[in-house]
């Protein structure tokens, strides 16, 4: 029989999957993505901040992190 | 007294459907290709000395009215499988295969070069799994890789997207400029129509009009409307797409109307002259 599981994608925790999307339901549906709903609120949270629009702090964030890791491998 | 006899039935014009009773108006199907009109009834002999047929039993009387339309109907639709067409917002499933591309940003030593993907519309689904699956083909059109959405394209074999960009990122070296992919994601658009076939609900009653184009023998011309009462259709139909002309086909089982103080009926016939004037 075919093997319905899909590895957490927090957790990598085998899981069978629920094919109802978030819109049908009217909430985020974490069973689609993860295996519990503790997983699925830090898989929500990792999307929301990867999808947020980069403010000026962000950049200057990334920036800061660049030049520390060119900083780095100079010293090497 | 009958002012015409024999009629020839020159066309078949229209079918208009209402609610019972008086009801609203439901639908006309006026691309019909045939129609019938079946009445049945059950003859029993009644027999006596060796078998003669000394009486008839007679009972069981039916009619049903069947046909087929030369145009897919969603209002016959509607009456067959009991439920109301609505124009809304819904989801679709999209096929989509698009082609890997780069942009190269910077300059000199500084530039570097990402390759990304753009789905064709936007994706719709629980944030993080729009479109869960991406398929990587070769130029033989042969899956060489299968990559999973994550939340950042963080990992190999994962892959991130934006819904409102429609931009696909990817792991660096999971694909190449160039490369085909083939997904599949839901997008939300506004439908002209939806019917949905509920499992719980069932096929229609309506009050039904046949119209019909007659000549009697001297060719003048009559018009003809058969009405049922109670035309009960049937969720039996088949929709069969491609290869030859798509036909709706129908039918429904005249219900004797035995509502109010009247002689119960299947039908009537009117026949009445083409240009006849109103009767004040």
């Amino acid at each position: 029989m075919r093997n319905n599981t899909e590895p957490c994608r927090v957790c990598g925790k085998p899981f069978v999957p629920c094919g109802k999307s978030s819109a049908e339901i009217g909430a985020f549906n974490y069973r689609e993505v993860s295996c519990s709903s503790e997983c699925g609120q830090i898989y929500l949270q990792r999307v929301i901040k990867a999808r947020q629009p980069k403010t000026v702090e962000n950049i200057a964030s990334e920036v800061t992190k660049n030049s520390k890791k060119v900083v780095k491998k100079q010293t090497k | 007294m009958v002012k015409v006899n024999d009629l020839s039935i020159k066309s078949f014009e229209t079918i208009m459907t209402f609610g019972v009773n008086g009801g609203s108006f439901r639908f006309e199907l006026d691309e019909m290709q045939n129609v019938t009109l079946g009445n049945t009834e059950e003859k029993t002999n009644q027999t006596g000395r060796n078998g003669r047929t000394i009486g008839t039993l007679k009972k069981n009387k039916a009619v049903t009215v069947s046909g087929t339309s030369g145009m897919v109907s969603l209002g016959l639709m509607e009456a067959q499988v009991g439920s109301t067409a609505e124009s809304k917002e819904t989801t679709v499933k999209y096929p989509d295969y698009v082609t890997v591309v780069s942009e190269t940003t910077g300059e000199g030593d500084d530039a570097s070069t990402t390759v990304y993907a753009l789905s064709s519309y936007m994706a719709v689904g629980t944030a993080g799994n729009e479109i869960g699956t991406i398929h990587v083909k070769d130029s033989s059109g042969i899956v060489t890789k299968t990559l999973k959405q994550d939340a950042t394209a963080s990992a190999a074999g994962k892959f991130a997207y934006d819904p409102a960009s429609k931009k696909i990122t990817f792991y660096a070296g999971d694909v190449n400029e160039g490369d085909n992919l083939t997904f599949y994601y839901k997008r939300k658009i506004i439908a002209d129509a939806v019917i949905t076939n509920y499992s719980d609900n069932f096929s229609e009653t309506l009050e039904v009009y046949v119209d019909f184009i007659a000549e009697d023998k001297c060719k003048n011309e009559y018009h003809g409307q058969i009405f049922m009462p109670y035309a009960d259709f049937s969720g039996n139909f088949d929709l069969a797409l491609g290869g030859d002309q798509t036909t709706h086909a129908f039918e429904a089982t005249s219900i004797a109307s035995a509502c109010g103080n009247k002689r119960s009926k299947f039908w009537d016939i009117t026949i009445f002259g083409a240009n006849v004037e109103d009767v004040a």
